[in-house]
């Protein structure tokens, strides 16, 4: 485990002596920054009496904070899950090609290390960085509201768990594709299928009754079982941030079950490197 | 190098079939208990239906309609809505009795009402003695500043019994006004400190004096002021619904609450009432405010007691309530205050849990 951990902190390094990851970090530090200049929150015992973005005036219905922040904290929920994902697979589409490039992996390969620590490492360096990341700005917007409307609502962290939850099976997807072709376009491609595949699939109850009975919708419905429900997820964490009843066991199993899925497809990219002859 | 590679390969389909057990797990978990709803378009004019209960209100063309005298069709009018007052700074509220006695706060209400033998007693001599069952034959009721309407099927109605030496004298096409009779004796009866008139065999009207019940008659049958009445048919929603006087309704706050009442009256004169109660207790209210900044402030100060209401709700773990009190809102839109408030029926019945323990022995009831 120590050395998983090595490679991962390894990674770490790398990650933020790239631009991309730099001027990420700046951006959200700047949305928060100007949120918090633009913003004005106008609080009466728990009321939110009046927003104010920028001198304009947004509403003025009077209802209790975390009521009228409820559909704002939806909306960032989506945006982080989605958005988050979309952005980890493009900045991170590269490390795992990068570090099994000619020359740096024999490299690696010569250290006493077994070929799994490198993938796995890999693994949890690149999710590390996503849950920071998912963090950092989920964190300053819940810090950032909680100063200046008095009331704390973490609910939106929850949500950036599972949005980190969502991006595993994803990112271990674009791993496993990395040991069978070096190429850091196929691993941004194959995780956009992922995601894509992933949406789908938490909705494929719904969209089967679009496909008329018979073989095709059975087909539908075996190639959408095998991939996880990303939108399911995605929603349960959109209603985790907006105060929603959810039934927390089959949350958990949701979530059992990305990793789930993430561990089985990295074991069968362990299984693949193992063979390989560098 | 010879490497094992089988316990990989194993170790990724058994734990991909794990997670699709734990999927279909997580499928097969009852769902969790859906947040209630509060549905505010039953106060909706053109969503809730009471568009047309407005319509089929509209039986009766008052017979100075000039339009109808010019030969071009008359447009019939709810006779309840033409007996209010006309010009602002009145007072009006109807009570759709008939919908409230059948709603879920009805029946609690009434159980609460009829929770003593003696009330059910007294219940039933007013039914024996004008003929009139409140809890069956009233439609409406309509509060006014001066005076009480009532409508429904009045047609066994012995109103005598209520007005000992008057007897009904004729005024206008179906008017009819108690007066005192001349007595045998040549004494004036005694003065029963109430005023009573019907019209036809739908409405009952109850004022102080006979004065006020003959003006009440007169706006009916148009012989009134010819301005509108205080409510017009798209404000004829909900059980209840009406304008109040902002004096007359600050009066009937509790005395902490007298420093609102005060910014009340120096906002608005008058305010619209709905309420509904087909479900739970939903509440809408408006106020045309004279000041943008005052009626803005009003609503910051009635939002932040509202949301104290819902933390103290949390605290005392009135889950139900608290999440009702969620949609309680103060808008301001320009100089107008709109308040949208909700109540769960249970939270009522909790409140009037007082009152069904006020039944008495066992052999009283």
């Amino acid at each position: 485990m120590r050395h998983v951990l090595r490679v991962a902190l390894y990674v770490l390094r790398e990650a933020f002596s790239r631009k991309l990851i730099l001027a990420f970090v700046m951006f959200i530090t700047w949305v928060l920054v100007l949120m918090g200049l633009g913003l004005r929150l106008d609080v009466v015992d728990g009321a939110l009496a009046a927003t104010q973005l920028f001198g304009d005036p947004l509403h003025t219905t009077v209802s209790p904070v975390d009521v009228a922040l409820r559909p704002v904290f939806m909306g960032l929920a989506y945006l982080l899950f989605y958005g988050g994902i979309l952005f980890g697979i493009v900045a991170c589409a590269d490390f795992a090609p990068s570090l099994l490039s000619p020359g740096r992996i024999e490299h690696l390969l010569a250290l006493p290390l077994q070929r799994w620590h490198l993938l796995a490492g890999t693994f949890l360096g690149v999710l590390a960085l996503a849950t920071g990341g998912a963090l950092y700005g989920s964190g300053g917007i819940t810090v950032l509201l909680g100063l200046k409307t008095g009331v704390w609502m973490p609910s939106l962290l929850k949500a950036a768990l599972l949005a980190c939850a969502g991006f595993a099976p994803v990112y271990a997807v674009m791993l496993t594709v990395a040991t069978f072709a070096r190429s850091a376009s196929l691993c941004g491609a194959l995780g956009l299928i992922a995601l894509a595949g992933g949406v789908v699939a938490g909705k494929r109850e719904s969209m089967a009754l679009m496909i008329n009975e018979g073989w095709l919708r059975e087909l539908f419905l075996a190639v959408t079982a095998l991939q996880p429900q990303l939108s399911k997820l995605a929603s349960a964490a959109a209603d985790l941030a907006g105060g929603e009843p959810l039934a927390p066991r089959a949350l958990g199993m949701l979530v059992a079950s990305m990793f789930g899925y993430a561990a089985g497809i990295l074991a069968l990219s362990f299984w693949w490197f193992e063979g390989k002859d560098y | 190098m010879n490497r094992r590679r089988w316990p990989w390969l194993v170790s990724a389909l058994a734990l991909l079939m794990l997670s699709l057990l734990l999927v279909r797990i997580s499928q097969d978990a009852p769902p969790p208990p859906p947040r209630r709803k509060v549905d505010f378009s039953v106060l909706d004019l053109a969503r809730s239906g009471a568009q047309a209960r407005m319509i089929n209100r509209r039986t009766y063309v008052p017979p100075g309609d000039t339009a109808a005298d010019a030969g071009a069709p008359a447009a019939p009018r709810d006779p309840v809505l033409e007996a209010l007052p006309r010009g602002q700074d009145r007072t009006a509220v109807v009570v759709e009795a008939n919908a409230l006695r059948h709603s879920p706060l009805g029946e609690l209400l009434l159980e609460c009402l009829l929770s003593s033998h003696r009330r059910r007693e007294e219940l039933e001599d007013f039914r024996q003695h004008t003929g009139v069952d409140p809890l069956e034959d009233l439609d409406r009721v309509a509060f006014m500043d001066d005076g009480l309407v009532l409508s429904g099927h009045f047609s066994d109605v012995r109103l005598e019994g209520l007005m000992p030496g008057h007897v009904p004298t004729p005024h206008g096409h179906q008017g009819r006004i108690y007066q005192p009779a001349p007595a045998a004796n040549g004494q004036p009866p005694r003065d029963p400190g109430l005023a009573l008139g019907t019209w036809g065999e739908q409405l009952v009207v109850f004022a102080q004096t006979p004065e006020a019940v003959r003006q009440i008659l007169d706006r009916l049958e148009g012989r009134g002021p010819q301005e509108p009445p205080v409510l017009s048919g798209g404000m004829t929603v909900g059980d209840m619904y009406g304008v109040v006087s902002v004096e007359r309704l600050a009066s009937f706050l509790p005395p902490e609450q007298r420093a609102l009442g005060e910014r009340l009256k120096g906002l608005a004169r008058q305010a619209e009432l709905q309420l509904d109660v087909s479900s739970d207790f939903i509440l809408h209210a408006r106020l045309q405010g004279k000041d943008r900044q005052q009626t803005l402030d009003l609503a910051k100060t009635l939002g932040a007691t509202l949301s104290l209401a819902r933390a103290q709700a949390l605290d005392s773990d009135q889950a139900e309530l608290a999440q009702f009190l969620e949609y309680a809102r103060a808008t301001a839109d320009g100089e107008k205050l709109s308040l949208q408030l909700a109540l769960p029926l249970e939270a009522l019945r909790q409140e009037l849990a007082w009152c069904r323990g006020e039944a008495g022995s066992p052999e009283e009831r």
